[in-house]
């Protein structure tokens, strides 16, 4: 009695970690969201999924969502505790090394989320960008370098030149079986470490090291890009001969979603969801087309290669392993006779732990969701003040996105920078609002110096202003007749109750939606940015007051506009 | 049976083990001790350096502008990592205060005048009257060494104090710090 | 026999908890304390939050003011013919966390200390920020709103450079283990509007938070 309920309590406790896997998959909301363009309210509302808890199985993979959502919305600044987390995590070793037993025998999600090489490669990709339009290039070097590691060619191994990974994990079976542990070995030394071929890692960590005055860094980066994809060779020689001051990165597509395919889901699969193909990026500058531009970077490919992923023949080998128990364990069970009641249970158990490693052996499907199928990088030189690019893949049908406002160049000695990098994110899904090809500016910001019409009123009070409130910008209120006698600390104090904040330290270093899309955050995306574009180029409807102090205000503004109306 | 049995409990017990891993680091990034060091180390280094020692309060006035540090590690450093290192050997140097005995003055970086003159907060800060005849600057560089599953980095970091009419540097220090981590790197 | 020590007991733990009550409802009403605490101490929600805690900053503003009173007399700007001028300036906040009000508000708490000090009044002026006080000024004087038009509006009047000193703080968070550790360095100095010199800068200040 007491020896059959051990084994029934330990096959129970088997099922506990079960329960505690499921992980955080992307919300549908979100993921139509951000195929739409809406990275910003994307974005706020994956900040709540981010937690602080380092052993979390999903910590990276929140974060790799929320910085990918934060930069594309021209948030950088926001994205600041994000990166450097992602990339602090990144950078540490053996993060699942005391997950290795439970996730080989149980189910590979009880792993922390790393993701596959390429996606950490992406990740350190990122990191950069974002240090990048901080203009901290030399932080961007660091990160983009970073993102350059050596890679692991089974090629050799498997006697053939782009072996799938299930070529590679039937290798290594096929060696288990000439010789026990053999499989093994392969695995773990039967590789040669090559050179990576991330073209856009090359590029990126070129454009830094040219932004910090390290000419030969730069131009070995520049040849490596080009022997990874040949098509860079003019983009290369451009940046190599410093005829440019801004570097346009362009995301493109849906990039692949891991399936779990094979005996069981055991084996992980990528699959594109966007098609691959070698259509360039058309660019103007303020009407004035800068040309066409090759792809540096195909994700579906880099997903493709085995090189660039981990290796999945664990989970084959455990869905073999599972195979076998369940039919052991039938066999011990039926051959039992009626007297022997230890076999009978340990018949059971083993059915069980049988079937648990079945259930366990199904793939991890977690991915980052959110990366682009393809990414553009086009060298430019803009001039003193601002300037409208207008972005569109060659043959599309779409009209293509339109960025306003990019900022030109500035000299160093009033915190310009040898080179400013720009970002610009196209939006997948057809379904997005006219905003992406508007070009002109309707919400008056911080970052627009020209007046624009309703820009005498702030945005809480119906108006179309959405500036911080500085003396300059009360006088003009002033001069309208509005907010008479309102100081810049009165109108703050207002914004105040209605608990909308004005700096990403406000905000404890976290995104925050933008109060023109129902958020709480006065916070602008950056000039030149799609998120940019989507804020300031469109009206929004009215602003709905929360707290009594706004509301007596504008009772109190409508009443001495009423008044003004009356005296004319 | 019973060995069957227990063979399996042991397997099970060793999966739920995840506490007990040992306690090898894992990351080879600065701690706040090392960053604390090496601002204490160089800052002594400073005060008893021959270009401080040999001056006084009728030495040419100096007066130094300070620059963040200078990244080329591959190892990110936050901008106000970059500016608290500096600005700590500063003030652990004593800077200002001994400043006055040395002729030595400090001016705010041109970083700080340019944010006050955005934020508006520094009356006449837009108009720059900071006249620095020297600036004080480090570099941080790393060496890696790495295998699969193991990493080793030195970082050194250079301090400088620079002459800016001439380039000639007046001071000039290194700090060395190497760490290691341990565990798969794509893991 | 049994029956009597069960009445017994019974009767004395009755009798205690009928004292108790009694005891209890003889002291005074005492009112909720509405989860009021020590300004100085560390509370629970403060403990577990990343950003540098109040009781830093009390500690901090305590520390800059003694150390400026105390340093007076060996800064030669304050110890003048003339009497200084100390206007608040920037506050160059690189923590990323924690918000640039929460210095502010302890920025007051160092002026307020200092303004308590005879030695130091009778050296130094402190003189509101232009940003500030320029329109409370117009709104408290001005009747007309022809007034507004510029150039002919009432504003603070403007400060010497050769005297005046702006109070800056620089304000600094390291961080390591993804937010498990917070180093905070906070610091005031005095520069001179003048020439953008630091004259005076306090002995750095220094708190690790671990979470």
């Amino acid at each position: 009695m007491h020896k059959h309920a051990s084994i029934l309590l330990l096959a129970s406790v088997c099922g506990l970690p079960m329960a505690a896997c499921q992980s955080t998959a992307l919300r549908r909301d979100v993921a139509i969201m951000a195929d739409r363009g809406e990275y910003g309210r994307a974005a706020g509302l994956l900040q709540q999924d981010v937690t602080s808890d380092m052993s979390n199985k999903d910590y990276l993979l929140t974060r790799m969502r929320l910085l990918l959502m934060a930069l594309a919305d021209g948030q950088p600044d926001a994205a600041e505790e994000t990166a450097n987390q992602l990339f602090s995590l990144l950078r540490t070793q053996g993060v699942n090394e005391d997950r290795t037993v439970a996730s080989v025998v149980f189910y590979e999600g009880v792993r922390i989320w790393k993701g596959e090489p390429f996606e950490q490669a992406l990740g350190f990709h990122y990191v950069a960008m974002q240090k990048a339009l901080r203009g901290e290039w030399d932080n961007a070097r660091a990160a983009s370098s970073s993102s350059l590691f050596l890679l692991r060619d089974f090629a050799n191994a498997v006697g053939k030149p782009e072996p799938t990974t299930l070529e590679v994990a039937e290798a290594a079976a096929k060696a288990d079986a000439s010789k026990p542990g053999q499989g093994d070995a392969l695995i773990d030394n039967g590789y040669v470490t090559s050179q990576s071929d991330f073209a856009l890692g090359y590029l990126m960590n070129a454009a830094a090291n040219i932004a910090v005055a390290r000419q030969e860094e730069a131009s070995d980066n520049l040849t490596a890009a080009v022997r990874a994809n040949a098509a860079l060779k003019d983009i290369a020689e451009t940046m190599r001969s410093g005829a440019f001051n801004t570097l346009l990165i362009i995301d493109a597509g849906r990039g692949p979603a891991k399936v779990a395919t094979g005996n069981d889901g055991a084996i992980a699969e990528w699959k594109a969801r966007t098609p691959s193909d070698d259509r360039r990026v058309q660019v103007s500058v303020n009407g004035e087309s800068a040309g066409a531009f090759p792809l540096a970077q195909d994700i579906n490919a880099m997903a493709r290669s085995h090189r660039w992923r981990n290796l999945e023949d664990v989970r084959t080998i455990k869905s073999a392993i599972g195979d076998g128990l369940i039919i052991g364990g039938g066999a011990v069970l039926l051959g039992s006779d009626s007297k022997n009641n230890d076999a009978k249970w340990v018949g059971a158990g083993l059915i069980a732990l049988g079937a648990l490693l079945k259930a366990g052996s199904v793939a991890d499907t977690r991915h980052a969701e959110l990366l682009p199928q393809r990414v553009y990088v086009v060298p430019l030189t803009l001039g003193e003040g601002s300037h409208t690019l207008r972005i569109g893949i060659e043959g599309s049908s779409r009209a293509g996105l339109t960025l306003v406002n990019v900022p030109g160049t500035k000299s160093l000695s009033e915190g310009g920078q040898r080179v400013r990098l720009v970002y610009a994110k196209l939006a997948p899904s057809e379904a997005v609002g006219t905003w992406e090809t508007a070009t002109s500016v309707a919400v008056a910001n911080d970052a627009w110096k020209e007046r624009i019409d309703g820009d005498n009123l702030p945005y809480i009070f119906g108006g179309a202003c959405v500036r911080t409130p500085t003396p300059a910008v009360l006088d003009q209120y002033h001069a309208a007749g509005h907010l008479v006698n309102m100081t810049p600390v009165d109108l703050m104090n207002l914004y105040r109750a209605e608990g909308i904040t004005f700096t990403v330290e406000e905000q404890q270093g976290r995104f925050v939606t933008h109060v023109l899309e129902g958020g709480s955050s006065m916070v602008a995306s950056k000039p030149g940015s799609s998120g940019y574009q989507r804020l300031f180029t469109q009206r929004r409807g009215r602003y709905t007051p929360r707290s009594d102090e706004l509301k007596a205000a504008i009772e109190r503004e409508n009443t001495q506009a009423q008044g003004r109306e009356g005296t004319k | 049976m019973r060995a069957v049995i227990f063979m399996l409990a042991g397997l099970l017990i060793a999966a739920f083990l995840t506490g007990c891993a040992n306690a090898s680091p894992r990351t080879t990034r600065l701690t706040t001790r090392d960053l604390d060091e090496m601002a204490t180390i160089v800052a002594l280094n400073l005060r008893n350096s021959e270009w401080m020692t040999t001056r006084n309060e009728q030495s040419e006035p100096v007066i130094i502008a300070m620059e963040k540090v200078e990244n080329l590690t591959d190892d990110i450093i936050p901008r106000g990592e970059q500016w608290a290192i500096m600005t700590k050997v500063r003030t652990n140097a004593n800077m200002v205060r001994v400043g006055r005995e040395k002729a030595i003055t400090f001016v705010m970086s041109k970083d700080a005048v340019l944010g006050a003159a955005e934020r508006g907060t520094m009356e006449g800060a837009e108009e720059n009257r900071r006249n620095p005849t020297h600036e004080m600057s480090a570099t941080m560089r790393n060496a890696t060494r790495s295998v699969k599953d193991a990493r080793t980095d030195v970082y050194l970091c250079e301090f400088r104090i620079t002459a800016l009419a001439t380039g000639e540097l007046k001071w000039l220090d290194t700090f060395e710090v190497k760490r290691q981590a341990f565990g798969l790197t794509f893991d | 026999m049994h029956a009597r020590s069960v009445a017994f007991v019974g009767g004395v733990i009755g009798c205690s908890l009928i004292s108790l009550v009694a005891l209890t409802g003889c002291q005074p009403p005492r009112g909720d304390g509405g989860g009021r605490a020590d300004p100085a101490g560390t509370t629970r929600a403060e403990r577990n939050d990343a950003r540098v805690t109040p009781a830093s900053l009390f500690e901090h503003s305590d520390a800059v003011a003694q150390q400026l009173a105390d340093d007076f007399k060996n800064v030669p700007q304050l110890n003048s013919d003339y009497r200084a001028t100390i206007v608040f300036g920037d506050i160059k906040n690189n923590t990323g966390i924690v918000s640039t009000t929460d210095f502010e508000a302890f920025r007051t708490r160092i002026r307020q200390r200092l303004m308590q000090s005879q030695n130091v009044l009778r050296n130094v002026r402190f003189v509101e920020m232009k940003q500030r006080i320029d329109p409370l000024i117009q709104r408290e004087t001005s009747k007309n709103s022809d007034l507004l038009q510029e150039g002919n509006r009432p504003e603070r009047k403007d400060l010497n450079p050769a005297y005046t000193y702006f109070l800056n703080g620089e304000m600094y968070r390291v961080e390591r283990g993804g937010g498990a550790t917070n180093l905070y360095m906070m610091g005031y100095n005095l520069v001179s509007m003048e020439t953008g010199e630091i004259i005076w800068e306090n002995i750095p200040y220094e708190v690790k938070q671990v979470r």
